[in-house]
C-alpha cells in the first residue's frame, strides 16, 4: 500500500511509499502519528498548515466482517486538537482495495475554488467542482454518480463544511440504500473544505483485496470472528442491535435518567417511548422501510434502517440513537418523523447531527425556536444551510453558538458537544469526555452498559473504567472494526492478533496489542498538549458540577484530582 | 406488568428466574431508575424495567 498525497496549493496528487513509521499504523493510530510528524500542533486548523487525512483501519478491505470503515482526521476546528471520526459505508474498504494505506490533503488552493478527487485503480485525478458549489451531500454524491459511475464511493461535504462550520462532518455513501454515513464530530467537514475539496470519489472496479501473508490464519480467524457475532445474544440475529439497531437503547438510557431532555436540562423525556427501538421498528416495518441492513458489504450485524415516511419514502439511513437523542429529547421533540426529518436536513448540509442538536438546544434556550416545535428547528437548519449570520454561529456548533446567544447551559467538552448520554446520570461517560483527546464523544470510551462493574451514579470506579474503554476502542479505531464488533476480540484478544498476524505477519502478541492501544492514546494526548491543552480543557462544564439533572438529581461530582490522573497509569 | 411480592425477600436474579428470563440474555436492570446487579434485592412497590443485551451507539 502507499501514501496518497494531495497538494492542493499546487493541485497535484503524488504517490509515495510508506514511511517506516507509518507501517504498522492504521486509520486512528495513522491519524496520530501523521498529525504528530507533519502537523504543527499550533497550527489554525483551518489553515494551509492542517492536514486532512483519510486512512482505511488496518483490517480494512479484507473480508472480515465489519472492518469497513473509514477513519478521517486532522487537527479539530471545535477542540483544537487530535480528531479521528469514523464512519461505515465503503470508503475504507475501497481505499484499502485502491491500495491507499492514507489520503493525506495538504495545503489550500489559491483560487479559493471548489475541487473533486477521484481516484480509480488507473488515475488520479483532481478536478474542478465549482459546479457542485452550495449543494448537500445527497445531490453531491448523485452527480458524482452520474459522472463517474453508480458504483463509486464519494465523501462529500456539504453547506456546512463549504461554510467552514465547526458543526460540520463528511458524508459517504454506504452498501445499498445507506447513502449517507457521516464522520460526523470534530468538524472535519470544514477542514475538508477548507482544503477546497468537495468531494472524493472512489472507484475501486477491477481492484483486490490487500494480500494476506498468512491466508489460511486470517481466514480461520475471520470464519471464527462472524461466527461468534452471529452467535452473539448482542450481535446476533435475534440481538437487539439487529432487530433495533442503535434506538435499542432509547428506553433504557431514558430510564437510567440520562436521556439529554430539552437542551440537558432533565434526564428523562416524558414521549420516549415513541422514540424506541421497538417503535422504529414497528413504524418501519408497517411503512415498507428495512430494518436490520448493512452499511457496509459483508457485515453480520446489519444493524441500520432505512426509515421511510408515510407513503413509504425513503426519509434516511439510517435513524439512530444519538440522532434520536440530540434532534429528539434534547429538542423536546417526540416522534421519529419530526426526528427523521431534521436528520435528513442534517445529512444533506453535511452537519454532524450531534453537534447540530446541541446547538439547536442551546438555541431554543435562548428563545430561537421552541421546544417540540419542528419547524422552527427547521427554520434555524435552514438558517445554517444559507450561511446567514445565525446560521453560521449556529453551525460553529453549541459551545459557540452559548457564547453568542449569552447561554451558559452548554453540553460540550474541549469544545465539543455531548453525545446523548448525560455525564451527570453516565459518569463513566463524563470522564470520557473529559479526558479524552477527541473531547466529548461517546466513541471514545462508552461506559454505558457497564453492568456489574461500575455504578452509573456513583463516582467510584469511573476513572479505571473509562481508560479501559478508552484504549480497547483505540484497536477498533485503527482496524476498522465498528465498535459493535468488538465481543469476539474483546473476549480473546488474541483472535485479534490472529487477524492481524494473519494479514500481515507481523508476529504480534496480546503483549504487542495492549502496547499499541497505549501508543495511540499517548500520540494523541502529545499532540493535544503540544497544541496547548491542559488539565483545565478536562472538566466538564462547570453547571453540570452544580445544576442537579433529573430525575436523580445528581451532578457530576467525578473530583478533578482523579481526572487528571486518568491517564497516569499510562 | 405487575408481580405482587409482598413478603418475599427477592433479588433481581430471584426476579427474573421467576419471569422464566434468561439471566444470560439480560443486559440492564433497572429498580426505581437505578441500574442494579443480579444479586440486589427488589424493594415492595418498585419499578423494574429488563433490558436485553446491548451497546451504546
Amino acid at each position: 500500500m502507499k501514501t496518497l498525497r494531495v497538494n492542493m496549493d499546487r493541485l497535484e496528487a503524488k504517490w509515495e511509499s510508506v514511511l517506516p513509521e507509518y507501517e504498522r499504523l492504521g486509520g486512528r493510530a495513522l491519524i496520530a502519528k501523521i498529525l504528530l510528524t507533519e502537523v504543527p500542533p499550533h497550527c489554525e486548523p483551518l489553515g494551509p498548515n492542517n492536514k486532512l487525512i483519510f486512512a482505511p483501519g488496518l483490517l480494512g478491505g479484507t473480508s472480515l466482517s465489519s472492518s469497513g470503515r473509514l477513519s478521517i482526521g486532522g487537527k479539530s476546528p471545535l477542540t483544537g486538537g487530535v480528531k479521528e471520526a469514523n464512519c461505515g459505508g465503503n470508503g475504507g474498504s475501497d481505499l484499502a482495495h485502491l491500495g491507499v494505506k492514507a489520503l493525506v490533503v495538504e495545503g489550500q488552493p489559491a483560487d479559493g475554488k471548489l475541487y473533486q478527487l477521484y481516484i480509480s485503480g488507473e488515475t488520479v485525478e483532481l478536478l474542478p467542482a465549482e459546479e457542485w458549489r452550495g449543494l448537500g451531500t445527497y445531490v453531491t454524491a448523485e452527480k458524482a454518480r452520474e459522472r463517474w459511475g453508480a458504483d463509486c464511493t464519494v465523501i462529500s461535504i456539504g453547506q456546512a463544511g463549504e461554510f467552514l462550520m465547526g458543526a460540520a462532518g463528511v458524508a459517504c455513501t454506504g452498501h445499498g440504500e445507506q447513502n449517507s454515513r457521516i464522520a460526523a464530530r470534530g468538524g472535519l467537514g470544514a477542514l475538508m473544505g477548507s482544503k477546497g475539496l468537495k468531494a472524493v470519489v472512489l472507484d475501486s472496479t477491477g481492484t483486490d483485496a490487500p494480500p494476506l501473508a498468512d491466508a489460511e490464519l486470517f481466514r480461520a480467524s475471520a470464519r471464527r470472528f462472524a461466527k461468534e457475532l452471529i452467535e452473539s445474544p448482542k450481535t446476533g440475529r435475534k440481538g437487539a442491535m439487529h432487530t433495533y439497531g442503535t434506538s435499542a437503547i432509547v428506553a433504557a438510557v431514558n430510564e437510567m435518567g440520562a436521556f439529554p431532555t430539552r437542551n440537558f436540562s432533565a434526564g428523562s423525556f416524558e414521549a420516549a417511548e415513541n422514540l424506541s427501538g421497538q417503535r422504529l421498528r414497528e413504524i418501519t416495518l408497517e411503512r415498507g422501510g428495512k430494518v436490520g441492513t448493512a452499511c457496509m458489504a459483508g457485515c453480520v450485524i446489519a444493524c441500520c434502517n432505512m426509515f421511510v415516511d408515510k407513503n413509504g419514502e425513503p426519509i434516511v439511513s439510517t435513524l439512530q440513537y444519538e440522532t434520536i437523542g440530540l434532534l429528539g429529547s434534547n429538542l423536546g421533540i417526540g416522534t421519529l418523523d419530526e426526528i427523521a426529518h431534521l436528520n435528513r436536513l442534517c445529512n444533506d448540509f453535511g452537519l454532524d447531527s450531534i453537534e447540530a442538536g446541541a446547538a439547536l438546544g442551546v438555541a431554543a434556550e435562548a428563545g430561537l425556536a421552541r421546544f417540540g416545535d419542528k419547524d422552527s428547528f427547521v427554520s434555524l437548519l435552514e438558517d445554517i444551510a444559507e450561511g446567514s449570520v445565525l446560521g453560521r454561529v449556529l453551525g460553529q456548533g453549541a459551545a459557540v453558538a452559548g457564547r453568542v446567544l449569552g447561554v451558559l447551559r452548554v453540553p460540550v467538552a474541549k469544545g465539543q458537544a455531548m453525545p446523548a448520554y448525560d455525564p451527570r446520570a453516565l459518569k463513566g461517560n463524563g470522564v470520557t469526555y473529559a479526558t479524552s483527546p477527541m473531547g466529548a464523544d461517546h466513541t471514545a470510551g462508552n461506559a454505558f452498559g457497564a453492568r456489574l462493574e461500575v455504578d452509573p451514579l456513583g463516582t467510584e470506579g469511573q476513572c479505571e473504567l473509562s481508560l479501559k474503554l478508552q484504549l480497547d476502542v483505540t484497536i477498533l479505531d485503527s482496524t476498522g472494526l465498528c465498535l459493535f464488533a468488538r465481543p469476539p476480540v474483546f473476549g480473546d484478544p488474541q483472535l485479534m492478533v490472529d487477524l492481524i498476524n494473519g494479514c500481515f505477519g507481523w508476529g504480534w502478541s496480546v503483549e504487542n496489542l495492549q502496547e499499541y492501544k497505549k501508543t495511540v492514546l499517548q500520540m494523541e494526548l502529545e499532540f493535544n498538549e503540544k497544541a496547548g491543552h491542559t488539565s483545565a480543557d478536562a472538566r466538564m462544564p462547570e453547571y453540570m458540577t452544580q445544576e442537579p439533572l433529573p430525575p436523580h438529581n445528581t451532578v457530576f461530582d467525578v473530583p478533578d484530582a482523579e481526572l487528571d490522573a486518568v491517564f497516569s497509569a499510562l | 406488568m405487575e408481580l405482587d411480592l409482598e413478603g418475599c425477600d427477592i433479588s433481581v436474579a430471584d426476579l427474573l428466574a421467576r419471569l422464566g428470563i434468561d439471566p444470560s440474555e439480560v443486559g440492564i436492570v433497572t429498580v426505581d431508575r437505578r441500574q442494579s446487579n443480579f444479586d440486589e434485592l427488589v424493594p415492595a412497590n418498585c419499578r423494574v424495567c429488563i433490558f436485553p443485551l446491548m451497546f451504546g451507539g
